[in-house]
């Protein structure tokens, strides 16, 4: 079933659409930026993109920071969503069920299509980000951060793999969520909706004093620690709390997912 | 082959499915009859570990469902409520893709299995459009080739000839018998009762949840006891019938009579030109709509 799961993935040209788009926004910001030359201020706008002028290289970050408020998210709810949910949509749960394809083995088989996916997501993005960024923009050594001395293009692109595990890890949070509601729902819309108010709750409770006690734990908040990478000395905190964070999410979702769907009435 | 023993189910509130006894022997083509909304699907459902019981227990080839699904279910063919695929797909691909995500389809024999499947249903002609192309009668065919594919012991069908025109509901009526020639037990649930009446050999009725029939189908359509002599010759037939004639319909009479060939005999003897002798049955209709008029459809 594994196997079967992941070349319909593959194949199936919503894929490779989806990572297309993806790829496309940063490509065009770094488009923009290299015929204008206008960085934007320090602090303004998507993380790294001030300093992506001097250092290309550093565009891989930069492309992550760029799709992770909202297309990265979106993509991925949209495969996520439709695992168990598209498959009752379509009719075809119940002949897969009876075929028969175990619950735990189809859940299980699901969830690894949606890991090859943000994996293929997050990894391209930065790949493309990395080749494009260096192509247009040189690759000088950076200062760091917060001072002390620049990096290497070594330590550069060992601190860009991290991230992309990182924003990886991220992800895999949200496509919890995304799974988790398709084994709630018949439709893969609602769970992709639902995933991504969850999401869109958590981004504006952010940005609200009112809400402080809360923004530790909410989903979204640590996904752009992995600038602190790009520190000298790195700055592990909001990148350990973050990795923490995800794992709980992960865990609890994956656990109810798992919980619901065994014992799920099958009426699609 | 498939046995319930009280099995229910509960939504709520509302007992869909009551404590009901099923009993399908191995060789049988058993017709699953019941109005729409008497837990005729529920049923099915549950003996494919679909849907929980909430009470009772299936056997299925012997073993407990759900619990057993994994042995079990490889050996049976299904059609449920209509088929379902993946539009994207050609019809190969998509007998290709189900036939792979489970056990007991194996790699080498998979082609030759497609076409043999597509073949029996005739549909083995068919391009590599995909399904989202197909016509009703195409789709329900292709359905009908994925419970093929691995020569199940049982097939549980519903509705199997949906959308398909008369020579379609033939082809499939002759497929059915030989495969159960063959050894497989067929299941059907069908409205079309007439279908049922030609194919099946056991039926069971349910209505509202609760089995109100389950026979043997000679059985349910047991005779009535009057048998219909049409003949030219219809005042000696009078005569010779005597007391037994119950009435007269133009040129036919309707007599009681527990033995046909004796009074065939008798009016042959007496010189009555017999053009038809015809033993009457109650048909299924009759059976089923006297056992389904009286219950509340649940909500």
């Amino acid at each position: 079933m594994i196997s079967v799961e992941l070349r319909q993935l593959l194949t199936r040209p919503r894929t490779w659409v989806s990572i297309l788009l993806l790829i496309g926004l940063p490509v065009t910001v770094a488009i923009f930026l290299q015929a204008t030359k206008v960085a934007p201020r320090p602090g303004d706008g998507p993380a790294f993109l001030s300093q992506v002028l001097s250092n290309g290289t550093l565009f891989a970050a930069a492309a992550l920071a760029i799709v992770l408020p909202l297309f990265l998210p979106v993509a991925v709810l949209v495969i996520a969503g439709d695992t168990i949910a598209g498959e009752a949509q379509a009719g075809t749960l119940r002949y897969l069920l009876s075929r028969p394809v175990g619950r735990t083995r189809l859940l299980v088989a699901k969830l690894i299509s949606v890991i090859v996916f943000v994996t293929l997501a997050v990894v391209l993005v930065a790949g493309v980000g990395y080749i494009v960024g260096s192509l247009m923009f040189g690759s000088a050594p950076i200062p760091s951060l917060s001072g002390g001395p620049p990096l290497t293009p070594g330590q550069t692109a060992v601190r860009i793999i991290v991230s992309v595990l990182y924003v990886g890890v991220s992800m895999l949070g949200v496509a919890s969520f995304g799974l988790f509601l398709s084994t709630l729902t018949d439709a893969p819309l609602a769970a992709t909706l639902g995933g991504l108010a969850v999401l869109v709750t958590s981004g504006v409770l952010d940005q609200l004093d009112a809400a402080a006690s809360v923004k530790p734990y909410l989903p979204t908040h640590y996904w752009l620690s992995f600038v602190d990478l790009f520190r000298n000395p790195v700055l592990w905190r909001g990148i350990e709390r973050g990795l923490a964070l995800q794992a709980v999410y992960v865990f609890v979702l994956l656990g109810a997912s798992w919980a619901v769907f065994m014992t799920k009435d099958i009426t699609s | 082959m498939i046995r319930t023993n009280g099995l229910t189910k509960r939504y709520g509130k509302q007992t869909v499915v009551d404590s009901i006894d099923l009993d399908v022997r191995t060789g049988d083509r058993f017709g699953f009859l019941g109005p729409n909304g008497s837990g005729k699907s529920t049923t099915v459902r549950m003996l494919l570990g679909l849907v929980f019981p909430t009470g009772g227990d299936v056997e299925v080839l012997g073993e407990s469902m759900p619990r057993a699904g994994r042995r079990v279910l490889p050996q049976v063919g299904a059609l449920i409520e209509g088929p379902a695929y993946y539009k994207h797909l050609s019809g190969r691909a998509n007998l290709r893709y189900i036939d792979a995500a489970g056990p007991g389809g194996s790699r080498r024999s998979r082609k030759a299995r497609i076409e043999e499947a597509l073949e029996r249903v005739h549909l083995n002609k068919v391009d590599e459009r995909p399904v989202k192309a197909y016509s009703l009668g195409m789709k329900q065919r292709l359905g009908l080739a994925a419970a093929l594919l691995r020569a199940p012991k049982l097939l549980v069908l519903d509705e199997p000839t949906n959308g398909l025109d008369p020579q379609g509901m033939l082809e499939i009526r002759e497929l059915l018998i030989e495969l159960n020639r063959n050894g497989t037990t067929v299941f059907l649930s069908s409205h079309l009762l007439h279908e049922v009446e030609e194919l099946c050999t056991r039926a069971a009725v349910i209505n509202a949840g609760k089995l109100v029939a389950q026979d043997d189908i000679d059985v349910l359509r047991a005779p009535t006891g009057m048998v219909h002599v049409r003949t030219p010759d219809i005042d000696l037939a009078s005569y010779v019938i005597g007391e037994a004639l119950t009435r007269r319909e133009g040129d036919m009479l309707i007599a009681r009579s527990s033995d046909a060939a004796s009074l065939n005999y008798a009016l042959v003897n007496a010189g009555v030109r017999v053009t038809e002798l015809i033993v009457e049955r109650r048909s299924l209709e009759d059976v089923f709509l006297e056992l389904t008029e009286t219950a509340d459809v649940p909500q």
